[in-house]
């Protein structure tokens, strides 16, 4: 009897515990993000599709590559194709500057995603487009476990926009009229 | 199952020879009765002579008449005029027994002719704008001159010889075992009262009514029936010419060896360095001088064999000309020999070589706009085993993310050798699997053969069996003869109704196992057969229209082309069909592109894919290429990496292995290897606009894709026999690395003029800029081979890689500007659909860029009418000399800044000009 006493505070104490650990202020910060990202990572991009690649005379038109979340207060913005890892780095710099991920080389924040390669090294100045050879493009849909870990889901940049459904959400075919079905499930 | 074993037996059998190709299953000059007896009047010289008051002149030829005046046989010679300096030759029997072959189908269609006038006194001489022929009547000869400077020579040599058809004699010269068909073959002429010919010395040859090679016998019924013919070429210093031969590009002298012989051959394991007959036969040689060029096509579809006399230049000959004070020692010579025919030559006066080459086409032919697939990179091998093979290999080109876009299969996809069917259990869903192909934007080559299985149930056998639609035998019964089905037959292309027939079978409604987009490879079509004489079909074999095969054996292949372009256009009008085919003849490249044939995974094979290339392009053939890494054999990585490198420049670019050799996608090797793969792979697809824009202009000029140095650098002595480099139109220099184990290769560059001047050459990798002519050491790694861009051209190029080139439609192009000594720049860009025959009705894009003065501006040759989403992306300038701080763009009266960024060697990249491809516009460097 005293024993089955001893196990049943046992057992309070770790609910108890387990309670309390999920009120901690960070965890639920980690978990508001999470639902955001994933919230914006599902809506629909807008006002992407016309974006003109930098083709047609004239300036590129500095289309609205950024996509607006949801139209809450605390919508976050991501880049299409970028890694979720690298969230902060594609905000300008103190310069208003990109530094390409591997810190090769610093470029106007406007040469981001401007269908112009400038990161040769690494690509990384054109997450959406398939200016860069060795550019990786992040798939929308990331099967991720809630810390954020797991493997990136990730197509070569030659990839996109190529009228070949690669990404199993067919997130890599955002200008042509590819059709893509989602088979992510 | 037998017949595998069979095949088996006889790769074995083959195979246990090791060292190659065993020359003895091949005729030598000596062992052919017609060559021997031709080659002998190199000795005597001929004796004939032009008939006083025959002369009779059109408005465009002329007509005479020639007697042999050994034999007194008359013949009838006619000298035509045709627009572009080209002249044509032909002689034939005045009264023959019964009619020479004469061949059709080479030629594009009925030369257009020209005005003469012609002027009589002791010569005959026909002149026509700056070129005339004069011809002497006795000894008969021809000279012709172009801007009065003496170029070629007909019959200088007095080696014209022409075998008039005659009746047997009456006493069989041999008792052998051809006597009753000797004697029938009387019979049948005994009706026949033509007077008796004086005997001559032609029915001395034991060969001459009857012959035997190894275990074959042709019962040659209608005699000796040769024609041979000597040109001289005075303003030469070397010849080139008359693919194909596993050879230099420069042909070599034949006395003391075998002439180089014309007659389409399966060669097992052929050897280089060497003149014997291969799968094609192209007899259009080029004679070329630092001053002249020019060239003779001798149409003639028999065995032909070309014995060449040139003044081998070494040190010891110069050494005598210097003492000698002679500048000039005989001109070269070719003597052509064929079996039957007539004469019918083509003189083409040049006066430069790309004249004498585009003159050559205008004849023949050229291939038209391939699609982009077929100019970019085709993985083949014998054999995908099946469709999960196929599958798997283009998924493993995804997955290293290597650019491909044909896949190939071989053989062993049919239902027993049968073709128009495929193996149920290894490809059960064919459709699909070429579904999953073509949504990546990837094609299918299927090989169509020309032997047709015997086999009772075979509906292509029953077909051809009922309607007589095959070749016959003497005794006109279907032709039997021995090939990858086993005992197989060969359809009659020759006639018409065999061709609509053959054609027919490509439809998707009979043809319901392929979809319009996969493409056709014809093998085997020399014909080969594996127990034939010499592995081919026997001579007396008769086709349609009664003609022997000894007259239109070389032109088997190109009838069985046209049959399958026939049927591939009638399958689907709106599509440019892609064809590779092994054995070829004059004209063939109308149709499809060749490869050198079954070569071997050795060093000495990489470079002779270069030389043979070469010879064919001037020769027509432009779409050309090598198996990449050897068929025969396993290529070490090393050799695999250089041959890659150097396939990449040529026009047809297919890695392809037989079917005992260790499997070697380039997966399978280390990663270094892998890496230099893929980095001439895209090297390749990068240059897709330059090979696109040069084909283009090959269908509308008839200038060759690659081209030998001398063809731009006609003075350069040095030049002329270099063929270990080649060059892409006027605007790419390649020297490929074909050597193992190399850490620099010299590379020759070109001199303009005699004080050896030459064009600046950049190097494309790096920009560093050669200014002189002469040999040059540049320094090589594993993954570069010397590559330099012509000072003064423009070379349009794609520099964002794809999974294949059809996805590249709308990508955005670069230009690579290399300025010359002035500061000058020009280039041409074609683009279309890349697929339909749009183009033809002017939906495209012909675009000249032209800098100079700082100004990059764009002059539309044609309308640009096609709708293309391609804009410019970026323009690197070479050889500028400054750095500006930036340009300014102008367009439809808007103007832009653009950035400059720098490259190595002071190159720079003018940043994202961003124009369409069909808007005018003009693009200014500002200098600080």
């Amino acid at each position: 009897m005293f024993f089955l006493l001893i196990f049943f505070v046992g057992i309070s104490f770790i609910a108890y515990q387990a309670f309390s650990l999920n009120q901690l202020p960070s965890v639920q910060q980690l978990r508001r993000k999470h639902k955001q990202m994933m919230q914006s990572l599902g809506s629909k991009q807008l006002d992407v599709d016309d974006f003109d690649g930098g083709g047609g005379f004239g300036p590129g038109k500095d289309a609205d590559l950024a996509v607006p979340a949801t139209q809450g207060a605390d919508a976050i913005k991501i880049i299409r194709g970028i890694r979720l890892f690298d969230y902060d780095a594609y905000k300008p710099n103190y310069k208003g500057n990109f530094k390409c991920l591997d810190g090769s080389k610093e470029i106007p924040f406007d040469h981001l995603n401007d269908n112009y390669c400038d990161c040769v090294s690494d690509g990384s100045d054109e997450p959406s487009t398939n200016a860069c050879s060795n550019g990786r493009f992040y798939c929308k849909y990331q099967k991720r476990h809630i810390t954020g870990r797991g493997l990136d889901v990730w197509v070569w940049a030659s990839r996109v926009n190529d009228h070949v459904c690669d990404c199993c959400d067919g997130s890599d075919e955002w200008t042509t009229n590819a059709n893509c079905q989602n088979h992510c499930a | 199952m037998r017949c595998s074993l069979f095949v088996c037996l006889i790769i074995g059998a083959l195979f246990s020879y090791g060292a190659g190709v065993d020359p003895s299953n091949f005729k030598t000059c000596e062992q052919s009765s017609f060559c021997r007896r031709s080659r002998k009047v190199q000795s005597a010289g001929s004796k004939y002579a032009l008939i006083r008051g025959t002369l009779n002149t059109y408005s465009d030829s002329l007509t005479a008449d020639l007697i042999n005046k050994e034999n007194h046989h008359q013949f009838t010679l006619k000298l035509e005029a045709l627009v572009g300096n080209t002249f044509r030759l032909q002689i034939d029997e005045k009264q023959p027994l019964r009619p020479r072959y004469r061949v059709e189908h080479a030629l594009k269609g009925k030369p257009e002719t020209t005005r003469i006038s012609v002027e009589e006194s002791d010569e005959l001489t026909i002149t026509v704008g700056t070129s005339k022929a004069v011809i002497h009547g006795d000894p008969f000869r021809i000279d012709f001159y172009e801007h009065d400077v003496h170029v070629v020579s007909v019959n200088a040599k007095n080696w014209l010889y022409f075998e008039h058809l005659r009746q047997k004699a009456q006493t069989p010269p041999e008792p052998a075992e051809g006597n009753d068909q000797a004697q029938q073959q009387q019979q049948d002429q005994q009706d026949n009262s033509e007077e008796v010919q004086p005997a001559s010395e032609p029915i001395d040859d034991p060969g001459a009514w009857e012959e035997n090679f190894k275990s074959h016998h042709d019962s040659k019924p209608y005699g000796p029936q040769a024609v041979a013919l000597d040109f001289s070429f005075p303003a030469a210093e070397i010849l080139f010419g008359i693919p194909e031969h596993a050879d230099s590009f420069q042909l070599k002298s034949t006395s003391g060896t075998d002439p180089y012989r014309l007659y389409n051959l399966d060669v097992f394991e052929y050897v280089v360095d060497s003149k014997m007959a291969l799968y094609g036969s192209v007899p259009v040689l080029y004679a070329h001088g630092p001053k002249r060029t020019a060239g003779v096509y001798w149409q003639n579809s028999a065995e032909s064999w070309v014995d060449i006399y040139t003044t081998e230049t070494n040190v010891v000959s110069s050494l005598v000309n210097f003492v000698s004070g002679s500048r000039k020692s005989t001109p070269p010579v070719a003597h052509f020999i064929s079996e039957s025919g007539i004469v019918d030559a083509f003189i083409m006066l040049g006066p430069q070589p790309l004249d004498a080459f585009k003159q050559y086409a205008a004849l023949t032919g050229t291939h038209e706009l391939p699609q982009s697939f077929a100019l970019a990179y085709h993985q083949s091998r014998w054999n995908y085993n099946d469709e999960r093979d196929v599958t798997s290999v283009s998924a493993k080109f995804d997955e290293f993310n290597m650019p491909m876009d044909t896949m190939w299969l071989d053989i062993e996809y049919t239902d027993g050798k049968r073709y128009f069917t495929w193996d149920k259990f290894k490809f059960p869903e064919p459709l699909t699997m070429i579904k999953n192909l073509t949504e990546l934007g990837r094609h299918l080559v299927i090989i169509i053969d020309p032997h047709i299985k015997r086999d009772n149930a075979y509906f292509f056998h029953q077909d051809c069996t009922e309607n007589g639609y095959y070749v016959k035998t003497r005794e006109g019964n279907d032709y039997e003869g021995w090939c990858w089905p086993g005992s197989a037959s060969y359809p009659d292309f020759f006639n018409p109704v065999v061709r609509d027939y053959y054609a027919s079978q490509y439809d998707l409604s009979k043809f319901k196992t392929v979809s319009k987009d996969v493409m056709i490879w014809n093998d085997m079509n020399e014909p080969s057969v594996f127990n034939g004489p010499e592995v081919t079909a026997p001579k007396d074999l008769v086709h349609y229209g009664n003609w022997e095969h000894r007259d239109v054996h070389n032109l088997y292949g190109h009838m069985h082309l046209m049959g399958t372009f026939a049927g591939l256009k009638q399958r689907d009008p709106e599509q440019r069909p892609f064809i590779l085919t092994r054995a070829h003849f004059a004209g063939s490249q109308r149709y499809a592109a060749i490869w050198t044939g079954d070569n071997l995974a050795d060093w000495a094979h990489l470079q002779h894919s270069i030389k043979m290339c070469l010879t064919e392009a001037v020769a027509g053939f432009s779409f050309c290429g090598a198996d990449v890494g050897g068929f025969f054999g396993n290529p070490d990585s090393e050799l695999l990496e250089r041959w890659y490198q150097t396939g990449a420049f040529l026009p047809f670019f297919r890695a392809h292995a037989h079917i005992d050799t260790k499997r070697r996608e380039p997966w399978l090797f280390p990663e270094r290897t892998r890496a230099v793969i893929k980095s001439a792979l895209l090297t390749r697809y990068s240059y897709l606009p330059l090979w696109y824009t040069s084909f283009y202009e090959l269908e509308q000029t008839g200038a060759p894709v690659i081209r030998p140095l001398l063809t731009h650098y006609p003075a350069d002595k040095e030049a002329f026999a270099i063929d270990s480099q080649l060059l892409v139109q006027h605007r790419l220099l390649v020297r490929p690395v074909m050597q193992q184990g190399v850490s620099k290769v010299d590379v020759y560059f070109p001199a303009i003029d005699d004080k050896k001047n030459g064009d600046y050459w950049y190097d494309v990798d790096t920009f560093q800029r050669q200014e002189r002519a002469g040999y040059e050491s540049i320094p090589v790694t594993d993954d570069k081979i010397p590559v330099f861009q012509r000072g003064g051209s423009i070379v349009p190029k794609k520099e964002r890689p794809r999974r294949s080139s059809k996805l590249m439609l709308n990508d955005p192009y670069t230009l690579v500007i290399c300025l010359d000594r002035q500061g000058k720049a020009a280039g041409t860009l074609f683009l279309d659909d890349e697929k339909s025959y749009a183009y033809r009705n002017g939906e495209s894009i012909y675009v000249n860029y032209e800098f100079a003065n700082n100004q990059l501006t764009n002059r539309f040759i044609t309308k640009p009418l096609y709708k293309s989403d391609a804009w410019i992306e970026r323009i690197i300038i070479a050889g500028l000399g400054y750095v500006p701080i930036d340009a300014t763009i102008t367009a439809k009266g808007i103007s832009q800044k653009l950035e400059i960024e720098q490259r190595s060697n002071g190159a720079i990249v003018v940043r994202k000009p961003a124009v369409k491809m069909n808007v005018d516009f003009a693009l200014k460097l500002n200098a600080a």
